[in-house]
């Protein structure tokens, strides 16, 4: 792991714990929540490894639990660091991507409007790479198609606003290690709307992952794979 | 029951209303014998408490499960923790409006629809669900009467939708009117309206099945052209020889104008006939026609639909504006109490603002509200922001297309008028995306008023 990156992490942790035991009391909901580390895997549970990452597609893994989809995207370009972000539930900072050039992001893949999310028959969200979109204004962004969300995944799954009110999508804090070329999940910022998710799809969790496995967490590995192979339609709109 | 119902005293079975007497008999036993030591001139229910648990919190009372009370029922909650809910809904059973369309093609089934549970929606979103009629309102004592008893409230949300106005058609005598909702029912409110239909559109043999499109800003602009769509795809996939005819009041169509137009004329050129500019000033039932000042037009089958207004229940309130023509609630636009009072809200439908009157204006617009609810019960105020019209529309059942709008309004602060804003887009080349985007749409829709 990135050791300074580490540091930064822990320091960012420590601060929260301070303020959490403090006399405010008051945690901010949407800071970073840590969840299980578990590392990226392809489907032979080998390590993913960045430089094989394509920037022409996202890639889709489970995470923080074994039914909660979310996006794993090369950006063409680095993403911000330190974006100032505002969720139903508070304020939090993103730290931005990460991988030798900071280009790399995990989003979940459950829409902050109204909980679309990718199945294996068809997804109505969707990454839009640079390059072959309907509309050329959505190269690089995150479009929810049931309600016309878009959000830009290089500032943390911002909403890009167009005048309607929705919160970005919940951050998937990444550890790279630039040492194994290895992949981590960590935790969540955010507005994670787990619960609702769990919620509104019981049933349709069941019968995908048997009752009660949707909402166990993932542990150890998470499988990645390309959003094409993995739902059967993407609707692009 | 009848036995019963006899022994109830005479002089409290004559105040019985006819809605009433529908009640379980027992309940009507208890009620009365109440009512029997009220002051005189009190309704059914009035005078009772309603069964309900003592209010834990500001009670905020929301009249209506539709698309706007059951936003705001959940949101309210989920904005202000300490609110104690209560929705008072009259039907005991859920089913949508929207989408209803797609039922005339087969696309959907009625399960499709109803399958939602006004209990579940109470469970999962922390409210109660109070199944009973809302009849008279006191507010300067903050109380609501209802058929199963009173409800004070610090807060009180009325979400009723709309009712229909056959006078806008030339139909001013209670017969007509009586005979065109049993016989050629409008389908934009009751879902035992939706089943007339469909039974309506699967029987039809041979000849021209009449539907239209009324003036005024009616229930959903899409949808009369959409059921033009879904009957047309209905009849040629089933090579009935028969045709649609949709009369619009309009010069034109009123919204997604290009993309219906393309359906029309591509998919249903031998199906549909449209006639624009047609102003209905009347229907003979006896020869089933259509009347307007200069033509009529005849039909074997049809599904009227008349002007509307916003429901009854705003007028019976006393919470209409009487310059409204849609016999609209008077309330501040912005903030959608009325005026005078920051206790009670209109919204949805009976709204008085030009928004189209659909679910996801209803649904975004219950957002904004559960939030302006939240902030004044703290003591606080938010500023007006656009509720939004997102709508899919079926043009193909087979295989599904559909055409869709995106729209947002703007407020002018000087004139007061709200218009469409200018990041409204229209996506009216017809394709599968829309025409998947419609039921998840709607699927979306359902998971937010109910899980």
């Amino acid at each position: 792991m990135d050791r300074r990156r580490l540091i930064k992490i822990c320091s960012v942790t420590a601060a929260l714990a301070g303020i959490r035991g403090g006399a405010l009391g008051s945690a901010n909901a949407a800071e970073l929540k840590e969840y299980k580390r578990v590392k990226l895997v392809d489907d032979k549970g080998q390590a993913i490894k960045i430089k094989t990452l394509s920037t022409k597609e996202a890639y889709i893994f489970h995470y923080p639990y074994k039914g909660t989809p979310c996006f794993l995207i090369n950006l063409p370009n680095k993403a911000v660091t330190g974006e100032k972000l505002t969720a139903d539930n508070g304020e939090y900072t993103w730290e931005g991507g990460v991988g030798p050039e900071g280009r790399v992001v995990a989003l979940t893949a459950i829409c902050a409007h109204q909980l679309a999310y990718p199945t294996r028959e068809h997804t109505s969200i969707s990454y839009y790479p640079p390059g072959e979109n309907p509309d050329p204004q959505r190269a690089g962004q995150i479009v929810c198609c049931e309600h016309a969300r878009v959000f830009d995944p290089a500032h943390g799954g911002k909403m890009i606003a167009h005048n309607k009110v929705t919160q970005p999508l919940a951050a998937i804090r990444l550890e790279y290690d630039p040492g194994k070329d290895e992949l981590y999940a960590s935790g969540v910022y955010g507005a994670e709307r787990f619960d609702d998710f769990f919620k509104a799809y019981k049933q349709e969790l069941i019968k995908e992952y048997g009752p009660g496995v949707a909402k166990e967490e993932a542990v150890d590995s998470a499988a990645v794979v390309l959003l094409s192979k993995y739902s059967a339609i993407r609707d692009m709109c | 029951m009848k036995k019963e119902v006899n022994e109830i005293p005479r002089r409290s079975f004559i105040k019985l209303s006819g809605a009433v007497a529908s009640l379980a008999a027992g309940s009507m036993v208890s009620q009365t014998a109440q009512a029997a030591d009220a002051p005189k001139n009190h309704m059914i229910g009035a005078g009772v408490a309603a069964d309900l648990p003592k209010a834990k919190g500001p009670r905020l009372v929301v009249v209506g499960g539709g698309a706007s009370g059951l936003t705001i029922a959940k949101y309210a909650k989920k904005e202000y923790p300490k609110f104690d809910v209560v929705m008072v809904e009259k039907r005991d059973m859920y089913s949508s409006c929207f989408l209803s369309n797609l039922l005339y093609s087969n696309v959907i089934n009625l399960e499709f629809l109803a399958d939602h549970s006004f209990l579940d929606a109470a469970k999962n979103n922390k409210y109660t669900f109070f199944n009973a009629t809302c009849i008279g309102l006191d507010r300067s004592a903050r109380k609501l009467y209802t058929d199963q008893g009173e409800i004070a409230y610090d807060f009180l949300v009325i979400a009723p939708g709309i009712s229909y106005d056959y006078s806008r058609i030339g139909v001013k005598d209670a017969e007509t009117e009586t005979a065109l909702r049993t016989q050629y029912p409008a389908g934009f409110t009751m879902p035992t309206e939706h089943i007339s239909i469909r039974k309506k559109v699967h029987e039809f043999e041979s000849g021209t099945f009449v539907l239209n499109v009324p003036g005024g800003n009616y229930r959903c602009l899409p949808a009369p052209y959409e059921r033009a769509c879904m009957i047309a795809s209905y009849f040629k996939k089933n090579k009935i020889k028969a045709k649609v005819l949709l009369l619009d009041h309009n010069p034109e169509i009123t919204i997604k104008a290009k993309g219906f137009h393309a359906a029309f004329n591509e998919l249903y050129k031998d199906y549909i006939i449209y006639k624009p500019s047609i102003e209905i000033k009347g229907v003979d039932l006896e020869k089933r026609l259509i009347k307007t000042d200069f033509d009529s037009f005849g039909f074997d089958d049809a599904a009227i639909y008349p002007g509307i207004r916003a429901s009854r229940l705003i007028e019976q309130l006393g919470l209409v504006d009487p310059k409204s023509l849609q016999k609209e609630a008077l309330i501040d636009t912005l903030k959608y109490n009325v005026i005078g009072d920051e206790r009670v809200y209109v919204t949805g439908d009976s709204r008085p603002h030009p928004y189209s009157k659909s679910a996801n204006t209803s649904n975004t617009e219950g957002k904004y509200v559960a939030k302006v609810l939240a902030a004044r019960a703290q003591g606080k105020d938010i500023d007006w922001y656009s509720p939004e019209t997102i709508c899919f529309s079926l043009v193909n059942a087979d295989p599904l297309e559909g055409i869709s709008v995106d729209a947002t309004y703007a407020y002018d602060a000087k004139t007061k008028a709200f218009s469409f804003s200018k990041d409204t887009k229209m996506f009216e080349d017809r394709d599968q995306v829309k025409g998947r985007g419609t039921l998840s749409w709607a699927e979306a829709l359902h998971r937010d008023l109910f899980a």
